[in-house]
C-alpha cells in the first residue's frame, strides 16, 4: 500500500553517527539478526568502514508497525555526504520523502550538515532534526537545540533525542518516520519510471542498479528503456534491498529496489537515469539528469614502467564501478606512460588512489592535482586546461580563469583569528561571519578551488585543533593572472612537477617547491640541483648536497637480523621511488611541492 | 656445516658506570655478582650438551667482562678448550685499571684483548661518558703489553660532536706509539635512548668521511690492513677472526643475557632483562627470546648486507646458492666495486658505500 511506505534518508555530518543510527534502526526493526550483524551495516567497502565515511549510495527495506498495528515499509536510502558526491545525494534525496537530519549534542551543527540540509529543502523534503549521542557527558543539548533553530532554522521541537550508541529514542525516531514523512505521490496508472540513485558492479551478475519507482509498476519480465542513453535491456531480476537483495516479481510506485539487467557498466545506467518500458515508454523522463563533472585533475603513473598494462586494466575495472571516474592515456617525459583522471574532489581521488592501491596492489606516482582552468586565446578561442604541460604560451593567452567555490567553515568563536587569516591567506574574498550559537561561528568566502586542492583541510583542522568543519559548493570562474612553474631536476625539466600558479605567488611558490624536494629527494652520489622556472628563467633553486657516505658504523656483533632487517626496509622503499633521469624520486616527492608550512 | 669454525660469544652485561653513546645491554655493576656467573656457565653447559661443539674463537665481551673474576673466566674456557680454539678474547675498560689483575686473565687463557680507548682526548673522554682519563688509558695499555699480551685491539671513535680532524689526527698518533696488532675505529652513531642520542650532536657527515679518510691513510701508511670498514689489522694474521665470523655467516653461539647466536638457518637470542634471563637459566628454562628461520631471501639480504662492508666481498656464488641471480654489472659500474672471478669486492670508496651497495644490489636480485 502506497500509504503505508515511507522513504527517507540520513544526512550528518562525519562522525555525527549517521551508520550506528541506521545500524539501530536495522536491529529495532529486526531487519537484521544478532547473528547477521556487525557495525556499519551499510558501508561495504573496506575504505568506507575504515574511514567511516559513505562513498556509494545504497538503500535498506525495513518493516515496522505503527502504534494502531498498520505496518509499514519504511525505506533507508543511505547517501555519502561528502561534496565530492553532491551530485549522488542529490539524486538519492530526490528519491526521498523525508529526511533524518542527524546532529552531535557535542559537537553541533557543522558545515556539511548545513550544505547537505539545503539540499534536502531544495528538494522539499520533510526533515525531522535528531539530536544525536545523547549519552555522552559532554553532550549539550540545550545549545545543539539552538543551533538547529538559529542556524538551521528547523523547529527544536520536532527534534527527536537520540542514543544510537544505547539505542534510546530510537523507538520514538521510528514512530516519528512514519507520522511526519509523507507516504510518496505518484501515479501508479502512469507508464513506468523509475529514478535511479546509485549503481555497483558485480563480478557476477554485472551492474545491479538501484532506484525509487515514480510511477506505474516495474515487472520482472520486461524489457526496459534507459532514457538517457536510449538503450534497452531485458530484466533479468528486480527486488526489495533487505540485507541481502530479497527477489521479487513486481515493484510497485513509491517501492525502493534494484534491478539487474546485463548492463556491462555503471557508466551505461549512471545516477539520476530514467527507467521506463520499452514497450509503453513514459513520454518524458524524470528532472535532475545531469552528469557529475570532474572538478580536480591528478595524473596516475606506475611507479615501475613495466606495470603500466596492468594500470590500465585496473582502471578499467575501476570504471565499471565508478561511473564518475574519468580518464585519458599520458605520456610524461620523466614518468612514461599514465593517464590523466578527473576526479569529482580531493576524497574522490584519494578514493581511486586508495583503491588501486588496495584491490589492484599498484603502487603509483600522483601528480598535484590542480583544477580545471579556462584559458580565452588571442584567436578567439576558450580552451579548457586540466593539465598544466598543456597551458598555451603565454604570447597566445588573452584571459585565464579559474573556478571558484563558495566556502563555509563553522567552527567555536576562539578560532576565528587563525581560520580568517587561513582563509585570507588562500585568497578568500566577501569574508563575512555569523554566530550560529552561542560561541560558534559561520565564515563565509569566495576562494579559488585551486587553494584547497591540498593540505588545506589538514591546515583547517591543525588550526581549529579539529573543531573546524568545511564545505562549499562551486560557483563561477574568475579571471586569474596565473603562471606556468616548471621544474628542473638535475638540469631535466619534470613535467609531472609543473603547476599553474597565481603569478604574484609564483617566486614564493617556485622557492617553497624547490625546498620541499630538497627535503623529500635523498641524496645521491653526485650534487643535484633543483630550479623553479617560469618560461625558462629561473626564479628559485636549491641544491641537493653529494652523499659522500652510505654505511652504518656498526654491525652490532652478532645481531645480523638487525642489519638486514633494515635492507628490507630500505628495499621496499626503493619500490616506490621512481627514476628519472639519474635521479631517484620518492612518491611523496610529487607531492611535496604543494606543501606549504 | 662443519662445527669447527664456531664461534663463541660470552656477553657480561656489566660496566662501572654506562657511556652516554652506548646502547649495548649493560647495566652498572651489583656487588654480587655470583648469579651472573652462575647462569653464564649453567648455559654454557647447557648449550654444549645440546650438541658437540669444536669452538674456534671465544669472545668475552660487555659490558666489561674485566669485572668478572679470573677464575670465572678459567673455568669458562676450560670448559671449551679444544685443540681448534684459536682466538680468545676478552674486551676491559681503562677504567678500572687497579681492580682489574690482568695476569691472572693471561693465565686464565686470553690470548687477545680489546681496550676501549676511545680517544685520548680528556675532554672528548667526558663527553663519551667515560670514567678515565687520557693517562689511564696509557697506563693500562702499556700494563697490559708487560703482562704478556701479544695481540692487542683498541677501539677508537671519531665523528664526535666538536671533534676536528686536528683531534682525531692527534688520537691516530697516540695509538700509533702503541702499534696495537688491531684497531677498531667506529664513527660515533646516535642511537635513540642514549644520552647522546637524544642530544642528537655529532660532526657534519662530511667531517666524517674526511676523518675516514684521515683514518684510512694514516693507518695503512704505517701497515695496517683496512679489511671491513671500521677494522684495521697489522697484517692479515691479526685480522678479529671471531668477529669475522659474523660477516661470514659462520654459525655461532651466543652466551648471556641478549646475546644472539646463528646454527643452520636460524637466528635467536637471548632474553635481554637480567632477572628474567637469570631466572630462566638457572630453571633450566632455555633463555631464549626469540628466534626467526632465514628464508632464501632473507639470506641473500644477509650475503649483501654484510658483503660489501669488508674487503672478502660478495661471493656471487652464494647468492645463486640461495636460489638468486645476480648480474653485477650495474654494481660494477657504480665504480666502488672490483670484479674477481665470483667475488664482488669493494674498494676503500666502496666499502663507504655499503649500504647503498647492498641496496643496489638486493634490488637487482632475481629469483630463479
Amino acid at each position: 500500500m502506497l500509504k503505508n511506505i515511507r522513504n527517507f534518508c540520513i544526512i550528518a555530518h562525519i562522525d555525527h553517527g549517521k551508520s550506528t543510527l541506521a545500524d539501530r534502526l536495522l536491529q529495532a526493526t529486526n531487519s537484521v539478526t544478532d547473528r547477521e550483524f556487525h557495525n556499519q551495516m551499510l558501508d561495504s567497502m573496506d575504505i568506507e568502514r575504515e574511514r567511516g565515511i559513505t562513498i556509494k549510495s545504497t538503500a535498506v527495506t525495513m518493516y515496522r508497525e505503527n502504534k494502531a498495528g498498520e505496518k509499514f515499509q519504511l525505506n533507508l536510502i543511505d547517501t555519502p555526504g561528502h561534496v565530492d558526491f553532491s551530485y549522488e545525494v542529490s539524486r538519492a534525496l530526490a528519491s526521498c520523502e523525508g529526511a533524518l537530519l542527524v546532529v552531535d549534542a557535542a559537537q553541533g551543527v557543522e558545515a556539511q550538515t548545513v550544505a547537505n540540509l539545503y539540499k534536502a529543502m531544495e528538494q522539499d523534503l520533510e526533515i525531522i532534526p535528531v539530536v544525536n549521542k545523547i549519552d555522552l557527558p559532554s553532550a549539550n543539548i540545550d545549545e545543539t537545540l539552538y543551533e538547529i533553530e538559529n542556524e538551521l532554522g528547523l523547529d527544536p521541537y520536532g527534534a527527536i533525542m537520540v542514543s544510537a550508541k544505547t539505542g534510546e529514542g530510537v523507538d520514538e525516531l521510528l514512530n516519528a518516520i512514519m507520522e511526519r514523512i509523507p507516504a510518496p505521490s505518484g501515479d501508479p496508472d502512469a507508464p513506468l519510471r523509475a529514478r535511479v540513485f546509485d549503481s555497483i558492479f558485480d563480478p557476477y551478475r554485472g551492474v545491479i542498479a538501484y532506484f525509487r519507482v515514480v510511477d506505474g509498476v516495474m515487472r520482472s519480465d520486461q524489457d526496459i528503456l534507459l532514457m538517457s542513453q536510449g538503450n534497452e535491456y531485458r530484466i533479468e531480476e528486480i527486488g526489495h534491498l533487505g540485507i541481502q537483495r530479497e527477489k521479487c516479481k513486481l515493484l510497485n510506485n513509491g517501492d525502493v529496489g534494484y534491478l539487474i539487467a546485463g548492463i556491462k557498466s555503471v557508466s551505461d545506467v549512471r545516477s539520476g537515469e530514467t527507467v521506463t518500458t520499452k514497450l509503453s515508454p513514459a513520454p518524458e523522463m524524470l528532472d535532475g539528469f545531469s552528469q557529475a563533472k570532474p572538478v580536480v585533475f591528478s595524473s596516475l603513473f606506475p611507479i615501475s614502467s613495466e606495470d603500466y598494462n596492468d594500470l590500465a586494466l585496473a582502471m578499467d575495472k575501476l570504471k565499471l564501478n565508478d561511473a564518475s571516474l574519468v580518464f585519458e592515456k599520458v605520456n610524461s617525459v620523466g614518468l612514461g606512460f599514465g593517464f590523466r583522471c578527473g576526479f569529482l574532489g580531493l576524497l574522490h581521488l584519494e578514493v581511486v588512489q586508495e583503491r588501486l592501491e588496495r584491490e589492484f596492489g599498484m603502487s603509483l606516482v600522483l601528480t598535484a592535482p590542480t583544477v580545471l582552468y579556462r584559458v580565452s586565446l588571442t584567436n578567439g578561442q576558450v580552451v579548457y586546461i586540466d593539465n598544466p604541460n598543456l597551458y598555451p604560451d603565454p604570447s597566445r593567452i588573452e584571459l585565464t580563469e579559474e573556478p571558484y567555490i563558495k566556502a563555509s567553515v563553522i567552527m567555536p568563536d576562539k578560532y576565528i583569528g587563525p581560520v580568517t587569516t587561513l582563509l585570507l591567506g588562500r585568497r578568500g574574498q566577501n569574508y563575512t561571519n555569523t554566530y550560529v550559537g552561542a560561541k560558534r561561528v559561520e565564515i563565509k568566502v569566495d576562494m579559488p578551488l585551486a587553494e584547497i586542492v591540498y593540505d588545506f583541510y589538514d591546515k583547517l583542522k591543525s588550526v581549529t585543533q579539529g573543531y573546524g568543519s568545511f564545505d562549499y559548493e562551486t560557483s563561477e570562474y574568475q579571471p586569474g593572472n596565473l603562471a606556468k612553474v616548471d621544474i628542473l631536476v638535475n638540469g631535466e625539466p619534470v613535467d609531472a612537477l609543473s603547476m599553474l600558479v597565481h603569478r604574484d605567488r609564483a617566486q614564493a611558490w617556485a622557492k617553497n617547491a624547490c625546498e620541499n624536494l630538497k627535503e623529500a629527494i635523498p641524496k645521491q652520489q653526485f650534487k643535484i640541483p633543483i630550479q623553479g622556472t617560469i618560461g625558462g628563467a629561473i626564479i628559485a633553486r636549491t641544491t641537493i648536497s653529494a652523499l659522500r657516505k652510505d654505511v652504518t658504523a656498526k654491525c652490532y656483533g652478532g645481531d645480523i637480523s638487525r642489519k638486514r632487517k633494515l635492507l628490507d626496509k630500505q628495499k621496499a622503499g626503493k619500490k616506490r621511488m621512481k627514476m628519472v633521469g639519474r635521479v631517484m624520486i620518492p612518491q611523496k616527492a610529487f607531492l611535496a611541492v604543494l606543501k606549504r608550512d | 656445516m662443519a662445527n669447527d669454525g664456531v664461534g663463541l660469544y660470552i656477553h657480561v652485561p656489566f660496566c662501572v658506570k654506562k657511556c652516554s653513546y652506548c646502547s649495548f645491554n649493560s647495566v652498572c655493576i651489583p656487588e654480587d655478582t655470583s648469579g651472573m656467573c652462575t647462569a653464564l656457565s649453567t648455559e654454557l653447559i647447557q648449550r654444549i650438551d645440546e650438541q658437540e661443539m669444536k669452538f674456534q674463537t671465544f669472545y668475552a665481551g660487555g659490558g666489561t667482562p674485566t669485572l668478572l673474576p679470573p677464575e670465572f673466566w678459567m673455568r669458562l674456557i676450560g670448559m671449551v678448550q679444544n685443540p681448534n680454539l684459536r682466538e680468545v678474547t676478552i674486551e676491559t675498560n681503562p677504567a678500572v685499571l687497579d681492580a682489574i689483575d690482568y695476569s691472572s686473565l693471561r693465565l686464565a687463557g686470553f690470548n687477545r684483548i680489546s681496550v676501549g680507548v676511545q680517544s685520548f682526548n680528556d675532554s672528548n673522554l667526558q663527553l663519551l661518558g667515560r670514567r678515565h682519563t687520557s693517562q689511564e688509558a696509557m697506563d693500562t695499555l702499556n700494563l697490559i703489553r708487560k703482562t704478556g699480551f701479544k695481540n692487542i685491539s683498541m677501539d677508537l671513535m671519531y665523528g664526535l660532536p666538536g671533534q676536528s680532524l686536528e683531534d682525531q689526527k692527534s688520537d691516530i698518533l697516540n695509538t700509533l706509539t702503541f702499534m696495537p696488532q688491531h684497531i677498531s675505529a667506529y664513527e660515533l652513531t646516535l642511537e635513540a635512548g642514549t644520552p647522546m642520542g637524544d642530544k642528537g650532536e655529532k660532526a657534519s657527515e662530511d667531517q666524517c668521511v674526511d676523518m675516514y679518510n684521515q683514518l684510512h691513510d694514516m693507518l695503512t701508511e704505517k701497515g695496517y690492513i683496512h679489511y671491513e670498514v671500521s677494522s684495521y689489522a697489522l697484517g692479515d694474521k691479526y685480522r678479529s677472526l671471531h668477529n669475522s665470523s659474523y660477516w661470514n655467516r659462520t654459525p655461532y653461539v651466543g652466551i648471556g643475557p641478549s646475546a644472539h647466536s646463528f646454527k643452520n638457518k636460524k637466528r635467536s637470542w637471548n632474553l635481554s632483562s637480567i632477572p628474567e634471563y637469570e631466572s630462566a637459566v638457572l630453571n633450566g628454562v632455555t633463555p631464549e627470546e626469540s628466534a626467526e628461520e632465514l628464508t632464501a631471501e632473507n639470506a641473500a639480504h644477509e650475503v649483501l648486507a654484510l658483503g660489501f662492508r669488508n674487503v672478502n666481498g660478495v661471493d656471487l656464488s652464494l647468492i645463486e646458492e640461495f636460489g638468486f641471480q645476480l648480474d653485477p654489472s650495474d654494481i660494477v659500474s657504480t665504480g666502488l666495486v672490483t670484479r674477481k672471478g665470483n667475488l664482488l669486492i669493494p674498494d676503500e670508496k666502496g666499502m663507504l658505500f655499503a649500504d647503498h651497495l647492498a641496496l643496489v644490489a638486493a634490488d637487482l636480485l632475481k629469483g630463479v
